[in-house]
């Protein structure tokens, strides 16, 4: 079963920074191949880094630990982290954990390009 | 207690992880729950099992979890139990963190409180710890006459 539980990341590079954009539920299972993914683009010190959730229709607090760690490391070394795209599921963990205001959290790509 | 009208083991894989959450919305929607009702319902077992693989057996795949499903009548609802044979955890150190401290891990606790209507760990005499939750439907919490044991924190 364990071929069924990867998590596809896609890369996209910005003209000052990377956009990712995971493929899937983030759950145990899955957010160490997203931890790995930001750990690589955390590596080249983008300027922006955005995380586009338009394809993950869960999320839980594996996920949500993967996402603060990658925020504490982009605040240390000043590079702009930014969300978007969320589904409502994922937006109510969220909100239930309080962390909407603690991340830049915007509704779409465009936004996230400009924030 | 009635016999469970589920009852499943499972080894503590995350891969596991998933069918387990499809398996409690589907359950929950059996009995009228709505999408966010049942969405909640496969968070907190999500982060139950969480924290057994993690924690409890850390991390070791070969381990047990036993889950119990029972559907109930009056409040309509339903309580799930999660039993495990992992080491003794003390019972204060299963309330959350505060979030106010912003940091990676310590969230599943505080998650399973926020979104069930009651919680309870235990120690099973056998050994292992118990999880036990329910969450009624939403109707029937609008009743005045229910009571909930153990309100959510």
């Amino acid at each position: 079963m364990s071929g069924a539980t990867q998590l596809v990341v896609e890369t996209e590079t910005l003209p000052d920074g990377v956009l990712l954009r995971p493929k899937g539920d983030v759950d145990m299972a899955r957010s160490p191949a997203l931890r790995t993914k930001l750990t690589e683009s955390l590596k080249s010190k983008p300027a922006r880094l955005v995380i586009d959730l338009c394809d993950v229709p869960y999320m839980d607090s594996s996920g949500l630990a993967t996402l603060i760690e990658a925020l504490q490391t982009t605040r240390k070394s000043e590079i702009k982290f930014i969300v978007c795209n969320l589904s409502p599921r994922v937006r109510s963990i969220l909100e239930i954990a309080r962390l909407t205001t603690v991340f830049t959290v915007v509704d779409s790509c465009d936004l996230a390009l400009k924030a | 207690m009635n016999d469970p009208h589920l009852h499943a083991r499972i080894l503590s894989r995350p891969e596991l992880m998933a069918p387990v959450r499809a398996m409690m919305c589907e359950l929950a929607m059996r009995i009228g729950m709505d999408e966010s009702q049942c969405g909640h319902i496969a968070l907190a077992m999500d982060e139950a099992l969480t924290n057994i693989i993690r924690h409890g057996y850390q991390n070791d795949p070969d381990s047990h979890i036993w889950i119990s499903v029972w559907e109930l009548e009056n409040p309509k609802g339903l309580r799930i139990q999660m039993d495990d044979l992992a080491p003794h955890v003390e019972l204060e150190k299963l309330k959350g963190r505060e979030l106010d401290d912003i940091r990676p891990g310590g969230l599943g606790v505080h998650l399973i409180y926020s979104l069930m209507d009651t919680v309870r760990f235990s120690k099973r005499p056998q050994g292992g710890m118990r999880l036990t939750v329910e969450k009624f439907h939403a109707q029937a919490l609008t009743d005045p006459d229910l009571k909930l044991s153990n309100p959510p924190h």
